[in-house]
């Protein structure tokens, strides 16, 4: 089929339109990454910790922390100011009031017992819960938050504050003992650490982390391709539509009536204008004529800019049907399918991966056997706590490192030799094989020239 | 049998391995099931984050990838525009899941339309392309390029930056506007709007026809109009219009202070506009017109001469000229008297913003040497003043500057016409009309007659 057979703005069109629906797939995908980490968090907490009055309890202490704070540190500044104690006091109290209104009191405390012994907390209940409450809502808000918003432009920045803040919930309710995890877990059988709820909620949420990166991925390849081709479909369409408005008779005639004289156009060698202003006022005079004719590029004539684009676009386009598609450069984007199958299987090859080095890393004593290390290290009281972690973990990340740059480095070696080879810096050895022929076609030659001679 | 019993030996520390993973018994007392969750996530992110760096390095080949650029042309004027398309092969072995491609382009030029990057995945031994369109305003000489690509890991944690220099140069001629305009006035003939600037007619003895006249005796036989007779019985003559020629030199100044100004309308940009007018208008009235470029000396010489080709020679050496270097304008008219040996009108375009004693030695050596000197000097503060980003203070700081500034332009000025020298300054405004009129009244005066 020929190339002019084929209506390249429908083919770009339908391209535009697959790639829109990867971007919302992949928005739904985000979506669904981050409902179900958010809902496991929920899930795994005891729902007593989502208490509405624990959690207002919790912001007015924060506040009465505050209002503390800056008593305190009002009180200390008016001291060194010269204020005698009770002054001082009584200045903090009125400001106090002023800003933060109230009758003397913070949460039931006096505000002069309060600057005087500090060390009060409000009579109230479950203060600890309160705290832990308002620490867990506020976090899960935020994550909450974080979350939209990489809902809504797949920012990978934002699916990490969302992951932190989602971890800080769990690590809070572990403090607070609202936590639902099973302790029962042995770290030493790979199947059961595996399907441990420890495991599956710690594998889930890194999950959430490592998918909102691909979706990340994907946004990032397809978004931009997507905007820059309406961008410059649109532009096109409206260059092609452009039609240039003709001068009207009326518009021309001004700048001829404004000039009389002819005479100040010409100017000899005589010309020496003794002030500034004879000079500007000449200039100005003859510029008249000047700046009509010859327009100065103060402002652009975008009128006659587009109208000469439209020319040369038109001739692109006569010479080249697909100079669209180049243009808007959708012809290059990436295929959905392949993009599908390139993150499933990376996906799972990573998590597979994942599982095994998490697993290795948490358990060094099988690697230190294998590596035959002394019984001392192995059977060491030390090889029994959790800082031993760092002695597979700490190796294993730094030999991804090492391998990665062995192989940027021979990369590099070969990228240096094939461009001297190029060059013609290194010169191919001439093989023992085909000396041998050339030796041999010359004792073959050798006996003929006996024989004619 | 002995060579299978060899190969099981030696995997044998692989099940030891295997046997090992499966079936290790508990080996921390961790009381605290979220030290472990976060252990477990530690570990996950460690590892997470450095296992994918050696599958990104082996994918970061920048070495495989080729960047192509074709540009529709090379050698454009001012105002047009040029059609650059950029092909990115990818001759490694493993495709590149995200890549980044920027290709370089002058500042001084415009996208008018695509963009000059891509965001892509390239497969192993495949190719992307995209193309973007420049609007190249300024002349000059220009390099497109060089290419910047980058390469992303899919979870975007690591990243392989590489600039390929690969350039393309582009020769940018003056803008052929001015020009266009000049002959859309002369097409309309409209006598009186720029009186001059177009063709004056000038009876006398040249070719082309002017009119028919009653004959009078002391007029020669051969003029005689003998068709004209036959019709009207009255002996006619044919007159034709007069045709004098001028050798005209220009010297440019393209010293490093011509280069000041608003960026697109530099003193030296206005300069090459009206050379390029003055240049064709002398090719149009087969004029003869010369160049030289000069600095501290003369950069590029194209002696007086006439037709396309010397007219496109002239638009090459003002494509390539550039604002650099002091001025000399005495050593430039000395290499200039050196190399012509015809005189006639010599235009001197330069701001004049060398040494005093320098610039009027130059001037003496030129009168002497028998050309007709005018210089049209762009007055710096004209061309600076106006820029609409000062603030009225700045502004009127300049125009103090400028009365200053005028004053020893004054002088100098006086100094000159003792030469003979007529000195026009100019600003933005009035340039180009002001180096036509000279030209046009030096024809008329019949300055410089070949």
């Amino acid at each position: 089929m020929s190339k002019r057979a084929i209506d390249p703005t429908r083919v770009e069109e339908q391209r535009v339109k697959r790639m829109q629906l990867l971007l919302n797939l992949n928005r739904l995908f985000a979506i669904l990454i981050f409902l179900s980490g958010f809902g496991l968090v929920i899930s795994l907490i005891d729902s007593s910790v989502w208490n509405f009055k624990l959690f207002w309890w919790g912001l007015k202490f924060i506040i009465f922390l505050f209002e503390l704070i800056f008593l305190l540190a009002g009180y200390g500044i008016a001291l060194m100011f010269g204020y005698s104690d009770p002054d001082a006091v009584a200045l903090m109290m009125s400001i106090h009031n002023a800003i933060f209104g109230g009758n003397g009191t913070i949460l039931g405390l006096n505000i002069e017992d309060l600057i005087i012994n500090p060390m009060q907390i409000p009579a109230q209940e479950n203060i600890v819960n309160s705290i832990y409450a308002f620490s867990i809502i506020t976090s899960i808000v935020f994550a909450f938050i974080a979350g939209m918003g990489f809902i809504r432009e797949c920012n990978p920045g934002l699916s990490a504050i969302s992951f932190f803040a989602l971890n800080i919930v769990l690590g809070l309710a572990s403090l607070n003992g609202k936590l639902l995890i099973d302790t029962n877990f042995n770290s030493g059988n790979i199947i059961q650490m595996i399907f441990s709820k420890l495991v599956i909620t710690a594998f889930l949420l890194y999950l959430f982390l490592e998918l909102s990166f691909q979706a990340n991925y994907i946004y990032s390849v397809i978004s931009p391709n997507i905007h820059r081709h309406r961008r410059i479909s649109s532009n096109i369409k409206r260059i092609k539509e452009f039609k240039l408005t003709t001068v009207t008779p009326q518009k021309l005639k001004e700048p001829t009536s404004s000039i009389q004289h002819s005479d100040v156009l010409v100017k000899g060698k005589e010309e020496t204008p003794s002030r500034p202003a004879i000079v500007a006022a000449f200039s100005k005079i003859r510029g008249l004529v000047g700046r009509k004719l010859f327009r100065i590029n103060t402002g652009e004539d975008w009128d006659k800019l587009n109208n000469r684009l439209k020319t040369y676009y038109m001739h692109l386009e006569k010479n080249d049907p697909f100079i669209a598609v180049s243009l808007s450069a959708s012809a290059y984007t990436p295929s959905i399918t392949r993009l599908i199958l390139i993150i499933t299987t990376g996906t799972i090859f990573r998590l597979a991966a994942l599982a095994i080095f998490s697993w290795l890393a948490l358990n060094p004593l099988p690697v230190l056997r294998v590596l035959h290390m002394p019984a001392s290290i192995v059977d060491s009281i030390e090889a029994q706590q959790p800082e031993m972690i760092l002695l597979i973990l700490i190796p294993l990340a730094l030999l991804f490192l090492l391998v990665g740059l062995l192989v940027h480095y021979i990369q590099k070696r070969l990228a240096i030799r094939l461009a001297r080879y190029q060059e013609g810096l290194i010169i191919r050895p001439v093989s023992t094989t085909s000396v041998k022929t050339e030796k041999q076609l010359q004792l073959k030659k050798k006996p003929s020239k006996s024989r004619s001679s | 049998m002995l060579s299978i019993g060899l190969a099981l030996e030696g995997l044998k520390p692989i099940f030891d391995i295997v046997y090992l993973i499966t079936q290790q018994p508990s080996l921390y007392n961790i009381s605290d099931i979220i030290v472990l969750y976060f252990l477990l996530i530690g570990i996950l992110m460690v590892i997470g984050t450095t296992f994918g760096y050696p599958i990104f390095r082996i994918q970061a080949n920048t070495e495989g990838i080729q960047i192509e650029r074709v540009l529709d042309k090379r050698k454009c004027f001012a105002g047009e525009y040029i059609h650059v398309r950029i092909i990115i092969h990818n001759r490694g072995p493993s495709a590149i899941d995200h890549l980044e491609i920027y290709d370089a382009y002058p500042e001084t030029m415009d996208l008018v339309l695509g963009e000059n990057y891509l965001y892509t995945r390239i497969s192993a031994r495949g190719k992307a392309e995209f193309s973007y369109i420049l609007r190249t305003p300024v002349r000059g000489l220009y390099k497109i390029g060089p290419t910047k690509v980058i390469i992303h890991d899919r979870l975007g944690f690591y990243e392989e930056e590489k600039i390929k220099h690969n350039f393309d140069e582009i020769l940018i001629y003056p803008s052929y506007e001015d020009i266009k305009k000049l002959k859309v006035l002369g097409a309309k003939r409209q006598l009186g709007r720029m009186f001059g600037i177009h063709k004056t007619k000038l009876k006398g003895t040249g070719m082309e026809f002017w009119g028919i006249r009653d004959y009078y005796p002391e007029d020669a036989f051969r003029y005689i109009d003998w068709k004209a007779y036959s019709r009207t019985l009255k002996l006619k003559i044919r007159e034709f219009e007069t045709e004098k020629n001028v050798r005209v030199m220009i010297l440019l100044d393209t010293s490093q202070s011509m280069g000041q100004g608003l960026i697109r309308n530099t003193k030296l940009e206005f300069s090459i506009r009206a050379v390029v007018l003055l240049a064709h208008m002398a090719q149009e009235r087969k004029d003869l017109l010369g160049l030289a470029t000069y600095t501290n000396r003369i950069k590029t010489y194209v002696k007086s001469g006439q037709g396309a080709s010397h007219f496109n020679k002239i638009l090459e050496d003002l494509a390539y000229a550039m604002p650099q270097g002091p001025s000399s304008l005495s050593k430039a008219v000395e290499d200039l008297i050196m190399r012509t040996r015809n005189r006639g009108l010599l235009f001197i375009i330069s701001d004049l913003e060398g040494k005093r004693k320098d610039i009027l030695d130059g001037v003496r050596k030129a009168s002497a040497a028998g050309f007709d000197v005018v210089i049209i000097s762009p007055f710096g503060p004209f061309f600076e003043i106006q820029n609409k980003l000062l603030g009225p203070t700045e502004k009127a700081l300049g125009e103090a500057i400028a009365e200053e500034y005028f004053e020893i332009r004054n002088r100098l000025s006086k100094d000159i016409q003792r030469y003979r020298a007529g000195i026009i300054s100019v600003g933005p405004d009035d340039f180009l009309v002001s180096v036509i009129n000279e030209y046009i009244e030096a024809k008329r005066r019949g300055v410089g007659l070949v």
